[in-house]
Parts: C-alpha cells; structure tokens; sequence
C-alpha cells in the first residue's frame, strides 16, 4: 500500500443505537448514570451547602409507553458546552481508568441508548446564566448519517442553580415492560441500596427514587467485641484488612499497572501515567443470621460494589491450579448456610465493563485474594495432608472461630436452649434492615446465644420455654437480676404487634412447633411410588417433650398430615408411653400412618395395611435387619467415628499408637496400603494420627476406651463426661458407650451368622451410636 | 426534633419510617417523656405529629413560628414571586400565609395572587387559585415546586400546565435549592 491513503474508520452512526443492545440490566443502566453523578460530587464535592443528591424518577403505573420516561437528575457543579460534548461522545472518558467510576466513557451511550431512543441531557453551572440542553434523538441520528445532536440554550430561573438532568424518553418497549413488573421498583431500588452503600453511607451521599430515598444496606455483624476462642486464641467476630501495596505508575490510557522507573506505559506505550499509592482494605465479619445464599464478600471499587456476596474466596485452588477448586465454606452444615461476610476496597483492581465483575486472572486480583484468604486451604487439617502451611490469613481466622453454627457461645449463634433459631434471626435481619432501635446493636442476637447456653432456673411464671420464645422473639429467658434494672421497658407497640396480646396458635403454628423440637429420621425421608396409591414425599418428625395433637385436636403418639401435596409428614411423639414403655418401634409406626393416610386418600382398604407397610418398608432407606446391611452399616458409623478421631488422635498420635496391638498395626498398615491416596507416606501417617483412619474396629475401641475423655464431651461423642467428678459415674458412661460400639465392632469385623433376635440388638447399637455421633450428619 | 429530621432526609422517609421516628420521639425521655408531663400519651403522640412536624416544612419555607429553628430552607416567597412574575414584582408585605403557601406579588400596579407546592398538593393550589380567579382582575398564579432528590415527568409537568390552563390559572415548575437559614437561633 503506497502512503498517504488512509480508509476512514469512524463508526457508523449507527453504532449509538447498536449500544443499546449490549446486555444491561435497568439498574445497571441507572448505575451507570448515577456512577457518573457520584464521579462528579467526588472530585468535587462542594454542591453550595446541599447534599449531594441524585434524584431517579421511573414511569408509573399511569404512565403509557408514550409518555413514559426515566429521569436521572443531580445538583452536581453541572458542565460547561464542552464538557457536555465529551461525556454524551461514545468512547471518551475524561475519567481515565483509574479513579472514578465511569470507566470507558461508554457508560453514558450504553445506558441510555439501552433504555430508550431519545435522551435530553440539561445542565448548568453556578456561573452560567442559562441552561444547556441537548437533545440526542438516536433515530434522527441515524437518518442524518452524522454525529450531531442540536443543542439550545434556556435561560435559568435562578442564576446559581447548577447541576444535570437526563431525560430518557421514547423507552424501548422491552425496557417499558420491564420498567413496569410489579416488581421492578422494588429490585432496583435493592439493588441500587446495596451497590452504593458505602457512597451513601460514607460520603453523605444521597438517592433517590420516585422522591423516597434508598437506604443503604447495612451490613447486620457481630460486633467487634464479640469473640470467640480457639486453641487458647481469642477471635473476633470482625477481622480488618488493611495492606498497603507498592506506588505504582498507572496508565490512564489502558489500565496497566506499571513500575515506577518507567516513563511510558509497558503496556500500551502511552506516556499518560500517574502515581498511585495502592491498597487492599475493609473487613471481614460474622453475619448474626445463617443464610443459603446471602452471605460472602463484597468488593468495592472507588466505593461502589463491584461483586456482591461473592464466594469465591471460600473455594481453595492447589497453587497449580490442576485440580477443581475445592469448597471450602461452608461445608459444615447440611443446609450448606453461611455468614462469613465482609466488605473488601480494592480500587486498583480493573473491572470488566459492565462493572459485574473484575479481571480475575490478574496480578492484582490475586494479591486481593491472598490478603484475604492466604494460599493454604482453610481447613487445618487437609493443608497439614498436603504439607502447606498453616493458614494464618484474615479468613482463615474467622474460618476456625465460626465455621459451625452450633447454638451457643461457642460459635456466637443464637439458640433456644435445645437448638439454634437460625429462622428467627433472619426476621431480627428485616428488623435491623428496617431500623428498628431494638434490632440494631448485637444485643439480643447475643443474648439468645448466651442464654442457650445458660438456661433459666426457677422461672415459676413460665413452664414452657417454647411459650416465652413465641410471644417475645429475641428477649428469651430474662437474665436474674436483669428484669428489675429495667425501668423503661421499651414500649408495648415496639414489640410487633402481631405479638401482642398473646395470640392463639394455629395449627400451622403448632406443627412448626413440634418441627423446632424434633428429629427428622432420616432413612425414612424421600420419595415413595406405591403402585396404585401414588406418590408421595415422606418426612417423619420425632417430635421431643411436646405432647402431639393432631388436626381434629386428639392427643395421639403418631399422626399424618398433608399440608401441600405431595410432601406427607408424619409427627411421631418420641416420649409417648406406645414407645418408651411398650416397645413399639417408632418407624414402624410412622410408616404405618402413612400407609393408612395412603389408604384413607385412595379410599380403598382392600389393600391390607400391613401388605401396604412393607411396600412402604421396602422403599426407605432403613438398612435391611440382615447380617449384609447391618454390618455394611456398622462398618459406615465406624468410618464416621474414626475421621471424628483423626483430629483428636493427631494431637499426641505416639500414645495412641502405642495402644494399639502389633496385628492392629500391621492390619491397619495393610488397608493404608490398599485405600490411601497415592503420594502419601505411611511413617507420616502413623506420625500425625492419620493412621486411626486405617485401623481395624477392635483397635478404634481400644483407644477409645483407654482415654475415654478424650473423645467425648462432642468431640467424637456428644455425650458428657469431663462434667462427671465420681469416678464410678464415668466408668458407667463409658460402659454405656462401649456396649454398643463392640456390638458394632463384632459385625464390623467378623460378620458372624447371628439370629434376628441378635441383629435387632445390633440394629439398636446402631442407632444409639448415631445419635451421640457429634458430626451433625 | 428538626435536627434529626434533617438528619434523616424527613420528607424523602416512607411513612412506616416516619411512623417509627414519632415513636421514638415519643420513647424520647427528653421529647415525649418531657410532654407528657403536661399531657396524657395520646395528645402528646398527636401534637408531636400536628405542631412541630407540620411546622417543619412550613418552616422550610420561611413561613410561620418555627422559622428560627430550621439550620437550612428555602429563600422564601420572594424568590416565588420573582420567579413566576418577573424581576420586577416583589411580596407584598405580610401576605405570606399557608394552607396552601400563598401570598400577593405586585409590580407597584398590579398585585397577582400566587400559590405554591408540591406537585402532590396541585389538587389544593387549584381550588385556591379558581376561589381568587373569580374574586380578582388579575390571572392568578400556581408554582409547582420540587427540591433536590424530587423530578417530575415532562408528561406529568404538560398535564399539570393543561390543568391550569384549563381552569383559567397560569401555572409554572421551580426546582428550587435550600440556603442556610440566615433567621436560625441557636440555644448553645
């Protein structure tokens, strides 16, 4: 090609209207404009006394398509002609790519062009006498095959007013709709609440929408003060993250970080670069309430939340980044809930253009990672497997002070005395939410917690804890001494009214009752097909201490309800005289409530209920009272038992080596041989108590029995021990626990031909064990 | 009072929000507790409500006894007046009144009757406007007025000026910015 000829490569006016079809949310759209509002007040934040405020209006449900519009509108210093010409030109950015919140300068076009076809921008500084107002008319535009918006000038009413409104008009019809759901409102105002919530929290700035302001989202932590102590070190509830990084030059052309000896960008090659001191801050705390899906870490740049409860730092990758990242938190409940939250500033980390997300295979993103979680997986003893160190980051301290949410001090969760009441904190969250003066310290999240674990004495006015727990939510028992300090008991109408006076309980309320209060079996859980009869979904409740009324309020051991087809439920009263002193197997009767529930839906009892037991018999997932399932059920607790020891064993694995016989050794040689994972070593395991995973079943009783209290108190076994001064009382509690283990341990081992009458004994050993297991499966 | 309401952005408060912040007036030892000293629960609830909060966007206004009270308003009837009638009109002295924000404008010939607020309260500004239409030679006047955290729809904006039109009465938009209150009083 011979020189001087050039091809012209300016876009195709078209291209504004094409933005449009770039995949933005409403309220990202409305980020986008407000981003740049909120750019404006923080590089210049005098607005004349007022408060920073943009102010959003959205169609109503009145508006039509013609005449609805969306408004965004601030008291910002407000632009000249020219500034008004770069900030609606596609593809300027007088931001650069470091500092504000805009980002490409593309912002702007995307956003409006996304909502709709016609865009006035209005604007005007204190020193100018008029307005300036520029229409954009995407489809006049178009025709007009040239970039040219006409723009006038109104006089203003008073001369120092300033600021900028857009006027989004014209709105595209899928936008309109949108604009529209019932719904819609309420998700962009969340939304916008949550992504600024520092901005509005922390710079006084304000928002609004259809003239009521968006609140911010709070987080709902512990406080700072509340701890927790592990290994004779005290944890708080909130960790703080400060790490200073070296200054750097960016670019303002490209984003690139470069290093300080450099004049022009290694990146890019420009020479727009500017020091910047860098730094990775904010903090990470415990949530008061246990969520499926609202908890993890929110990342900020320039003060508005790029990631929203992200959880990607509770996943650990191997620094080869080979094997699949592992989850990590939370892996310690069965609802899989969490509460680890946190709010992280990274300002220097570049995110992609839809500010949904950052660069995530970059330098940065991962010293922002390694700040907050270290690079050895969280759990202390698969880092030790892997020969890691020890994890000592941010979170990993927070991940060994509250993994679990067992009611009590010990973790900081609120419980009732026999359970936590992870339920009832989420309702004191809305509380909090809606600023409720009771709900904003941790108080009665901690109280709840601090009286799980000391119950009340001598409460002669209350004989049911369940009561008091119903009609005042969050004051639980009242501490001794407590009640009578308390002169301005907060007003009646301050407690929900709808808890107040006391109310009679439905019978909804009464089956959440006995569900609080109960056990679920389990192996009886899921799905039934009975031919002829239809399907069903089982869950059995062994209800404890509650007397059980069914619908037709008769007292009764047992009973069947279905409330939302298909899922029947079976209440069964665990302490009812039937089981406790005739012996009659609460399962059994379960399911044969069911099966009669089955007959009384089909109204046919020609199928006779004990043939429609064992149908029902066959499709749970009891083990079978055969010698095969109730040793291969056997041989499954003693697999529990032995990973609940490792830990325990690992603390002094010599003496307990030293406990076990040479063919107990040499057995449980020959399985790590045949079962361990390749690449680990044998000396190491019998060095750091892995061996006792390996261990044949007479040799986990042994240890078991020679250092009983190591194991008990809810380490391996809920049941009490170090709580026993008399040493016949501990002999006793041991004997009652290895009774059944040997019961296990001789199935286990030696599958010996054994009558029905002996495996319904094993049957119950089983059982037993299970029910003092302290994993929580 | 005031105080915290400005605090808490009172007139841009949903009213489960305003409703919480009477109670805790009213839990207040040093607010509800001092008025009930002189008043049973239920007439304290209510004047917290009818005197001083009411008199809080008054006030905003520059109208009534709570003037001295309020750290930031607006400029008052003047910058009204100029606004909708001219750099030449001013108040007449001592027309400002409420219920609705009203006062008389004269240019040193004429006097216009002008009435102001919120797009909310148009349904009052109208019939106050038609009541003088009907008794006065000159075309009285509706000033819609919005602040800061406030829009109104250009649709919306058309069909109010169409109303006014309809009814005989001239009516105009201001968005209008707050100033510190140069008639505040402080105790300390």
């Amino acid at each position: 090609m011979s020189e001087g000829q050039y091809i012209n490569v300016m876009p195709h006016p078209r291209i504004l209207g094409v933005l449009g079809d770039i995949e933005f949310a409403a309220w990202q759209c409305l980020a986008e404009l407000v981003d740049n509002a909120f750019d404006v007040f923080q590089s210049s934040p005098e607005t004349g006394g007022e408060r920073p405020t943009v102010s959003i209006s959205l169609p109503t449900a009145q508006d039509s398509r013609s005449t609805a519009e969306v408004t965004v509108q601030d008291n910002g210093r407000g632009m000249s002609l020219d500034e008004v010409r770069n900030a609606i030109s596609a593809g300027w950015s007088g931001n650069g790519r470091h500092g504000a919140l805009g980002l490409f300068g593309m912002g702007f076009n995307i956003a409006t062009a996304r909502l709709g076809r016609k865009t006035v921008v209005r604007t005007g500084r204190s020193c100018d006498s008029y307005w300036t107002e520029v229409t954009l008319d995407l489809p006049q535009i178009e025709a007009s095959a040239a970039y040219q918006a006409p723009y006038r000038q109104v006089p203003k009413a008073n001369p120092v007013e300033h600021g900028t409104v857009i006027t989004i008009s014209d709105l595209k019809g899928e936008q309109f709709e949108a604009l529209r759901r019932p719904n819609a409102l309420k998700v962009i105002r969340e939304k916008l609440g949550d992504v600024y919530s520092y901005l509005l929290t922390e710079r006084g700035f304000r928002l609004t929408i259809n003239g009521k302001k968006l609140p911010p989202r709070k987080p709902c932590v512990w406080d700072e003060k509340r701890t927790v102590t592990r290994r004779g070190v005290e944890i708080s509830a909130v960790q703080r993250i400060d790490v200073p990084l070296s200054d750097k030059k960016a670019c303002m052309a490209c984003g690139y970080w470069n290093p300080l000896d450099v004049d022009r960008c290694r990146e890019c090659d420009q020479d727009r670069l500017e020091v910047r001191s860098r730094r990775i801050w904010g903090w990470l705390g415990i949530q008061r309430y246990v969520h499926r899906t609202d908890y993890g870490i929110d990342f900020l740049r320039n003060g508005r939340k790029i990631l929203l409860k992200d959880k990607r730092v509770f996943y650990w990758t191997d620094e080869d980044g080979l094997g699949e990242p592992e989850l990590e938190y939370p892996i310690d409940s069965k609802a899989a809930t969490g509460r680890i939250v946190g709010e992280i500033h990274c300002d220097h980390v570049t995110p992609n253009y839809q500010k949904t997300a950052f660069e995530f295979e970059t330098a940065e993103w991962h010293q922002v990672l390694r700040a907050i979680r270290g690079e050895s997986p969280l759990r202390p003893e698969i880092a030790k497997r892997r020969q890691l160190p020890e994890n000592d980051s941010p979170l990993a301290l927070l991940y060994s002070g509250f993994r679990r949410q067992d009611p009590g001090l010990n973790y900081l969760v609120p419980g009732n005395g026999k359970e936590a009441i992870h339920e009832k904190t989420v309702q004191w969250a809305k509380l909090f939410r809606d600023d409720h003066p009771d709900y904003q310290s941790d108080d009665i999240w901690y109280e709840a917690a601090y009286s799980h674990d000391h119950p009340h004495q001598n409460d002669p006015g209350s004989d049911s804890d369940s009561d008091t727990d119903e009609l005042l939510p969050g004051l639980g028992p009242v501490t001794p001494g407590e009640e009578d300090d308390d002169q301005e008991v907060p007003g009646a109408e301050d407690v929900p009214s709808a808890d107040d006076p006391a109310p009679t309980e439905t019978f909804e309320q009464r089956l959440q009752r006995y569900r609080d209060n109960a056990d679920q079996f389990p192996d009886l859980a899921g799905e039934y097909l009975i031919p002829e009869m239809g399907r069903i979904e089982l869950r059995v409740w062994a209800v404890r201490d509650q007397r059980l009324t069914n619908a037709k309020d008769q007292e009764t051991p047992a009973f069947a309800i279905m409330l939302r087809s298909p899922r029947l439920e079976v209440f069964v009263d665990s302490d009812h005289p039937l089981y406790r002193e005739h012996g009659a197997d609460m399962r059994d009767i379960a399911l044969l409530e069911a099966a009669e529930y089955m007959r009384v839906r089909q109204n046919d009892n020609s199928t006779p209920l004990s043939q429609l037991l064992l149908l029902f018999k066959e499709r749970s997932s009891s083990p079978l009272l055969t010698p095969t399932a109730m040793a291969d059920e056997a041989e499954r607790l003693l697999e529990r038992i032995r990973t609940l020891m490792a830990p325990v064993i690992a603390e002094t694995p010599a003496v307990h080596w030293l406990q076990l016989r040479a063919d107990e050794r040499e057995a449980a040689e020959e399985r790590f041989a045949l079962e361990s994972e390749p690449g680990l070593d044998w000396t190491e395991a019998v060095n750091n108590g892995d061996f006792i995973r390996f261990a044949p079943a007479s040799a986990v009783l042994r240890v078991i029995s020679e250092s009983p209290a190591l194991f008990m108190d809810g380490k391996v076994f809920r049941r009490s021990y170090a709580a026993l001064s008399a040493s016949d009382a501990r002999d006793l509690i041991v004997e009652r626990l290895m009774n059944p283990l040997s019961d296990l341990a001789l199935l286990a081992q030696h599958r010996p031909k054994v009558t029905p009458e002996e495996l319904g004994r094993i049957r119950v050993s089983c059982r037993l064990i299970a029910r003092d297991l302290a994993d929580d499966s | 009072m005031y105080r915290t309401a400005d605090e808490l952005d009172w007139e841009f408060l949903s009213n489960p929000g305003k409703t919480a912040q009477y109670r805790r007036w009213f839990d207040d030892p040093d607010i509800g507790g001092e008025l009930r000293r002189f008043a049973s629960d239920q007439d304290v609830r209510v004047w917290i409500k009818d005197v001083p909060m009411k008199e809080y966007a008054r006030a905003q206004e520059g109208i009534g006894n709570f003037v001295p009270y309020v750290r930031r308003r607006f400029r008052g009837a003047d910058e009204i007046v100029q606004f909708f009638c001219g750099a030449d009109w001013s108040v007449v002295p001592e027309s400002v009144e409420g219920k609705p924000n009203h006062c008389l404008a004269t240019d040193g010939n004429a006097t216009r009757y002008v009435c102001w607020g919120k797009a909310g309260v148009l349904k009052d500004l109208i019939w106050a406007a038609l009541n003088k239409a009907i008794d006065s030679p000159t075309r009285p006047g509706i000033v819609i007025t919005t602040r800061d955290g406030e829009t109104i729809s250009q649709n919306a904006r058309e069909r109010h000026a169409r109303l006014a039109n309809h009814c005989g009465v001239d009516l105009d938009h201001l968005h209008r910015s707050m100033i510190d209150n140069p008639d505040l009083i402080t105790d300390r």
